[in-house]
């Protein structure tokens, strides 16, 4: 007997669009578009429905766009809704299986190995899985059910915008051989006019070509491709590395901010509180990272690796503050920023037979400043750079 | 104290906040004797400055503030002439050399000038080694007052202002935020100015040195020592042969009379002499020269504007138009009494222009010449952008608020506090000089070096550059040459030489090519797609509604189409079809004949002023420039009045003055002499036979040369319906270019998108040394091209002569598994021998061999060339358009008055606006057949603006009109296909 296919994989065609009209309804008979404010040239990232009906695509110039449609919508990039969306599906999907990759832009691979005997079939758990995304999210992904991850993608780009395609173990190649061959991943604009002109439209015409055709046809990349359109794909549900330790604290402020010092005052602050959860926990910093939220919804990220460990405030801000600069390089208003102390760890700090006295102070200021807080609340002492923010 | 000195303007770029006017009307409130205006490191502000101080009453002092590398400031102030040269020489320097030493410099020679500091490391390196040296003290500095005792230097008391008034900091602020990128949230303490940096009066600085009386009159003596006020000492020309010039130049003139004329006639000695005394009396004959020169490095030049109202340019080859013959007006290029130099402009072929350029300045010394700098200026949108972006607004809310503001102008949409502060200093900062770039063509020769009479820095594109725009240039007596490219020259050129290759030469000593009676009939019908200057839609329907082709007719049609004139068009037509007219008044009946009584030039404007208001030849001249320059306000109230006031003298009727003065209001912006709208007329000529006798070597070079007004599918459909053969690309015909063989259009490679430069070089190198490309197998023996390359080429159909019939599918993998294999084999030192490719291929590529629609095919073809090589892209549509009912273009005649059904294919649009603000379209279709005119009035147009672009055929539904002889469809809707 064959055994089942079980990696599932879900798809939310037009992600950001989904999700825009997944958090507002009434944009569902509307045209509208996601679009990198922030560009100079921006280009369409997502379109709703109602936009590709009017022949808008991905990848379209948004002002092109704007002729085609007129007062077409246009939505700003939305990283935190999305990182939101992703979030709630792998819950969802982790009460089914441990084993969940989640990609970016909609992109969600399980591998359900083992569940059946307390799920029922995979094409069922695959199911129950979408409706309770539809249920929760108002997201409703097309979902396909296959042996590997290569060809699941496929059956999801056949079938989208939405549906369930299950394909048996053994049966990919006849699934996929009479696809239309800018279905299989990897093939860009560039490849796509080599197979429009060398007249390979299906997949299957794909995977009948011979190495040294394939070679020819398509250099270095040419072996993988044709694999690729036999539905061969190796590759694990990987879960990813979750395992590393971080402490992160976003805020928002209540309207964007501009000036320098009032941002600085508001990482000062946010420090205080990673700074002060990280001691208690007896760790320290090894690098520091930013992540920057402007008023236009795009974000920048810098981190940094620090020269030594870190462990007070005033070292921890005085490295944050660089990574800052770094980070804000946009002359766009800051609407919230997130600070992420990473690579933690226990203290390794030898104690010196001679410890500088500095140190030593500081050290000790530190301490009584944690238990000041802790006793009095994080207001009740602060770093005089934080007061413009408070 | 009374004088002010160390003051910026808006010229500091990016850093100064006030214009010299501004600045000098506060002086004058405040009874300033002196001023003197010192910007970072330039002098583009000088001119500016002053000319708004010759009404002032008070006395500028040139100065330039120069920065160290340890940013002390160091003020520099010009005592005399020799004292500007010096500044225009060290500004010159710093601004080109990275490591100019000015402190050194100023030691070295400091003839003429007089300089101040408040640094005291640099009051100790230069004490005792400049002679007028002052230690500077300042609203914010006065720590040189020890070191001047010490070293018993003067003091002096410089402003060292940045701004008027105290809230111009946050104009300052932004300024500041724009030059470095950054917002003024983020700027620190280093980037700006201080907050107090704003113009003192003189009695505050009186109060503020009081202690220190000898500052004050340190000032004042900085002041009496500087009076220099004056840069215009005469035209500077480059020296051409000393006293000799006139000689030569009468010499020349008479040489090449001789050779444009035959025989020189008494009239044609007298205007000679004419022109020539006035030149003479000038000095302008050096001028002549090296433009007689220059002329002489290029294939064919076009010279035009006024110049070519000059038999001397004409004889010297410059100009190309007998001003005799078409009765030119000398004065509007030249007078005894008119003060401004000489202004030729000449046109040469594009792709000649900056190797000609290079040449110039190669010549006559690259130390001697320089391009003309522009004054790059906030416009109102990039104000609004730049401030909002300093205020940290993202992109998507600026174009937002930039949509409502310039295309909705709603400005009362926009309510937020934010922005309402941004729009504020968005129109403090617009107009302000931003940066410096090249004028198109502007070019400066010297007689000595040329950063001796001007500042001087380098184009990005490492032309020497001066720090002025035009009319500083011409104010500082610097006469400019104007070096234009243009694409028709080119066109005419390649035909030329084209035809030359088929063994059909054109002596263009004996070309007449307006006096052509076939080409005169192709005007008046309107065939001139790919003609020099009326190509366009508008000109070509104004062509068939007049139902003229002749030269004087063209010359009028050149200048009349403007923006500004559309009403007066209507009515010359009306005119020359017979409608009974008078003239505006009787002093005007000979004046304006030629042209149906209707302003037409932009001497009319003068004429008129003259013959109706009593205006002097200048004062006329003046008055022309001053509308042409949209250059309203006060000037031209003034010559409004003088206008007004001229006619009622004269007895003119008020509401004729009224109407005269409203057409000559349609001059401004765009509009043309007659001498430059006769030398475009003449390359329309040149260009309209070359069409009409030669059609395929025209169409070309118009193709190979690009950039006329249509896209290249627009030509290549004219081209068929002009009978032409369109053939390749193709790998054994094609060159880069496209070229003509008899009838036949051969299409370049140049045509094939994405096709690398080294492939076509590649093959036609290799064809051209070892013969034709047999088959496909010959081609993989002989050339390795890149995947991207073929693919590009067999889309094409470059291979489809040598296949016989092989789909262009199984071309592709045939050659690509081809080269492949080639490629593994010159890899292998072992290799197998080869097999005969061919059979290998072919036995290869049986197993992969698809059958292709040929629709796909002609798609790619369609991608690839942006046009099909054997029919029209609409045959790509071809099932749906047969079930589509409609009239062909070609049969529009027929069906005059009546509603009808096209198919339509966008060749291209002109948007213009009514008067009530509304947006309507011109829009030019074509279907297999003919091209069509038609108009998309605001309310039609508004409702399918958004369907109107891009290539793809649409239904276009509307009446067919007939407006003064030309058929238009006046539509009412348009669909997609």
């Amino acid at each position: 007997m064959m055994p089942q296919s079980s990696i599932v994989h879900l798809n939310i065609t037009d992600f950001a669009a989904a999700i825009a009209i997944a958090k507002d309804r009434s944009l569902a008979d509307v045209p509208f578009v996601v679009a990198k404010a922030g560009a100079a040239r921006a280009i369409v990232l997502a379109v709703s429905n109602k936009a590709r009906e009017e022949g808008i695509y991905s990848g379209l110039p948004l002002t092109h766009a704007q002729r085609m449609v007129k007062n077409l919508k246009v939505l700003s990039p939305d990283p935190r809704a999305y990182t939101i969306a992703h979030r709630s599906m792998e819950e969802i999907a982790s009460t089914y299986t441990p084993t969940i990759q989640n990609d970016s832009g909609g992109h969600l691979y399980l591998d359900l190995a083992g569940t059946s005997s307390l799920f029922g079939p995979h094409i069922d758990c695959a199911i129950h899985i979408r409706n309770e995304i539809n249920r929760r999210i108002g997201l409703t992904p097309s979902v396909a059910v296959a042996a590997n991850k290569l060809v699941a993608k496929i059956a999801t780009r056949a079938i989208r915008p939405a549906g369930i395609v299950g394909i048996r173990s053994g049966e990919e190649a006849d699934f996929i051989a009479p696809q239309d061959a800018l279905l299989l991943p990897g093939v860009g604009p560039a490849m796509a006019k080599i197979l429009s002109v060398t007249g390979l439209r299906e997949i299957g015409e794909l995977a009948a070509l011979q190495d040294h055709e394939a070679l020819a046809l398509f250099g270095k990349k040419g072996l993988v491709l044709r694999d690729s359109a036999k539905g061969i794909d190796c590759s694990k549900v990987s879960a990813g590395n979750l395992s590393q330790r971080k402490i992160r604290r976003t805020v928002d402020f209540s309207e964007p901010l501009l000036d320098q010092t009032a941002i600085q005052a508001a990482l000062a602050t946010t420090i205080e509180d990673v700074g002060l959860e990280m001691r208690q926990s007896k760790l320290e910093a090894g690098s520091v990272g930013i992540n920057i939220l402007y008023a236009d919804g795009v974000q920048t990220a810098c981190q940094e690796k620090c020269f030594r460990p870190l462990q007070f405030d005033t070292e921890l801000v005085e490295a944050a503050c660089n990574v800052l600069c770094r980070a804000a390089t946009r002359r766009v208003r800051i609407r919230g920023l997130a600070v992420t102390l990473a690579d933690l760890d226990a203290p390794s700090r030898q104690a010196d037979l001679f410890t500088p006295e500095k140190l030593e102070r500081i050290g000790r200021l530190q301490v009584a400043v944690d238990r000041s807080r802790l006793q009095f609340g994080p207001e009740a002492i602060t770093l005089a750079c934080s007061l413009f923010h408070a | 104290m009374r004088s002010l000195l160390g003051v910026r303007s808006f010229y500091s770029l990016l850093y100064g906040v006030c214009s010299p006017a501004e600045i000098m009307r506060k002086a004058s409130e405040w009874k300033v004797t002196s001023l003197a205006i010192s910007d970072r490191e330039n002098l583009y502000g000088v001119h500016d400055f002053l000319e708004v101080a010759k009404d002032s009453g008070i006395r500028p002092i040139v100065s330039v503030e120069f920065v160290t590398r340890q940013s002390a400031s160091l003020f520099v102030f010009v005592r005399d002439r020799k004292g500007f040269s010096r500044v225009c020489r060290l500004v010159s320097t710093v601004r080109t050399e990275h490591e100019f030493d000015i402190v050194n410099a100023l030691i070295e020679n400091s003839q003429g000038l007089v300089v101040a500091t408040d640094d005291v490391t640099l009051l100790e390196a230069m004490a005792h080694r400049i002679p007028f040296l002052f230690a500077a003290v300042t609203p914010r500095s006065l720590g040189s007052i020890p070191c001047a005792r010490r070293l018993g230097l003067p003091l002096a008391a410089l402003e060292d202002s940045v701004f008027i008034e105290p809230e111009d900091m946050t104009i300052h602020s932004v300024l500041r935020a724009i030059a470095l990128g950054k917002t003024v949230g983020s700027l620190d303490m280093n980037d700006r100015c201080p907050t107090d940096a704003r113009l003192l009066s003189p009695e505050e600085m009186d109060k503020l040195f009081s202690s220190w009386p000898q500052a004050l009159e340190g000032t004042e003596r900085i002041a009496e020592l500087c009076t220099f006020d004056t840069i215009f000492d005469g035209f500077i020309f480059p020296d051409y042969m000393g006293k000799q010039a006139f000689q030569e130049l009468r010499k020349r003139v008479l040489t090449g009379a001789e050779k444009r004329y035959g025989e020189i006639s008494d009239a044609i000695m007298d205007r000679i002499d004419y022109e020539l005394d006035i030149i003479g009396q000038k000095g302008f004959a050096p001028y002549f020269l090296v433009m007689d020169d220059i002329v002489a490095m290029a294939s064919r030049t076009c010279g035009r504007g006024s110049a070519a109202a000059s038999i001397v340019s004409y004889s010297l080859g410059i100009t190309n138009v007998d001003p005799i013959a078409h009765n030119l007006y000398f004065e509007r290029f030249l007078t005894v009494s008119r003060p401004d130099p000489p202004d030729i402009d000449v046109d040469f072929a594009w792709d000649e222009r900056d190797e000609l350029l290079n040449k110039v300045i190669e010549r006559f010394g690259r130390d001697r010449c320089a391009r003309v700098g522009n004054h790059n200026r906030f416009r109102a949108r990039c104000a609004l952008r730049e401030t909002a972006k300093a205020y940290g607004i993202p992109d998507a809310t600026i174009s937002q608020a930039e949509r409502t503001l310039f295309e909705q102008q709603n400005i009362d949409a926009i309510d937020d506090p934010l922005w309402k502060q941004v729009l504020t200093i968005a129109k403090r900062i617009e107009g302000l000089p931003r940066g410096i770039s090249m004028h198109c063509g502007g070019l400066v020769i010297t007689p000595g070096p040329i950063a001796d009479f001007a500042p001087v820095e380098r184009s990005a594109q490492g032309f020497p550059l001066l720090g002025w725009e035009k009319e500083g240039t011409e104010a500082a007596g610097l006469v400019k040459l104007d070096l234009l490219g243009n694409r028709s020259l080119a066109v005419i050129r390649d035909t030329l030489q084209n035809l030359h290759r088929q063994g059909i030469i054109i002596d263009e000593h004996t070309w007449r090519p307006a006096e052509d009676k076939i080409t005169q009939e192709a005007l008046a019908q309107g065939d001139s797609m790919g003609v020099f200057y009326i190509e366009s839609p508008a000109m070509r329907q104004l062509q068939i509604k007049t139902g003229k082709g002749d030269f004087d007719h063209i010359v009028i049609h050149s200048s009349i189409i403007r923006p500004a004139a559309n009403k007066y068009i209507a009515e010359y037509v009306r005119r020359l079809k017979g409608g009974s007219w008078n003239p505006l008044h009787p002093r005007l009946s000979t004046i304006l004949a030629e042209t149906y009584g209707i302003l037409c030039y932009q001497e009319d404007v003068s004429k008129t002023a003259v013959a109706l208001a009593g205006f002097s030849e200048a004062d006329a001249d003046t008055l022309r420039k001053i509308i042409s320059k949209k250059a309203g306000g006060t000037k031209l109230h003034y010559y409004k009045e003088q206008f007004f006031n001229g006619c009622a003298a004269n007895k003119v009727e008020s509401h004729t003055a009224e109407e005269i003065w409203s057409m000559m209001l349609s001059f401004d912006g765009y509009s043309f002499c007659k001498p430059h709208s006769a030398s475009y007329a003449m390359v329309s000529f040149q260009s309209a036979y070359l069409r009409t006798h030669y059609p395929a070597a025209f169409m070309a070079a118009v193709l190979s040369n690009q950039g006329g007004y249509y896209r290249a599918q627009a030509y290549i459909s004219e081209a068929r319906r002009m009978g032409l053969s369109i053939d390749g690309p193709d790998i054994n015909r094609s060159m880069r270019r496209y070229y003509a063989q008899g009838s036949s259009l051969v299409i370049g490679f140049m045509a094939i998108g994405n096709l690398t430069k080294t492939a076509v070089s590649t093959l036609i190198s290799e064809r051209q040394t070892n013969g034709y490309f047999i088959d496909l197998n010959d081609v993989i023996s002989r050339i390795a091209f890149s995947t991207e390359d073929v693919v590009s080429l067999v889309a094409a159909g470059v291979f489809d002569s040598i296949v016989k019939q092989m789909p262009r599918t199984l071309q592709a993998r045939t050659l690509l598994a081809g080269m492949h294999k080639m490629a593994l084999q010159r890899q292998s030192l072992f290799a197998e021998p080869a097999l005969p490719v061919s059979r290998l291929l072919q036995k290869e590529s049986q197993a992969i061999a698809l059958s292709i629609p040929n629709q796909n095919e002609l798609r790619e073809e369609f991608a690839t060339l942006g046009f099909l090589r054997r029919s029209h892209p609409l045959l790509l549509w071809a099932s749906q358009i047969a079930k589509l009912k409609r009239i062909r273009a070609c049969d529009i005649p027929a069906w005059e008055g009546r509603f009808v059904t096209l198919l339509g294919w966008p060749v291209t649009q002109k948007e213009i606006w009514t008067k009530d603000g509304l947006a309507m379209n011109f829009v030019s279709f074509e279907d297999e057949t003919a091209l069509y005119e038609t108009v998309l009035f605001p309310q039609t147009y508004q409702r399918f603006r958004n369907i109107l672009f891009g290539q793809k055929p649409l239904i276009v539904r509307g009446s067919v009109q007939n407006e003064q002889g030309a058929l238009s469809i006046e539509v009412r809707s348009v669909t997609p296909l």
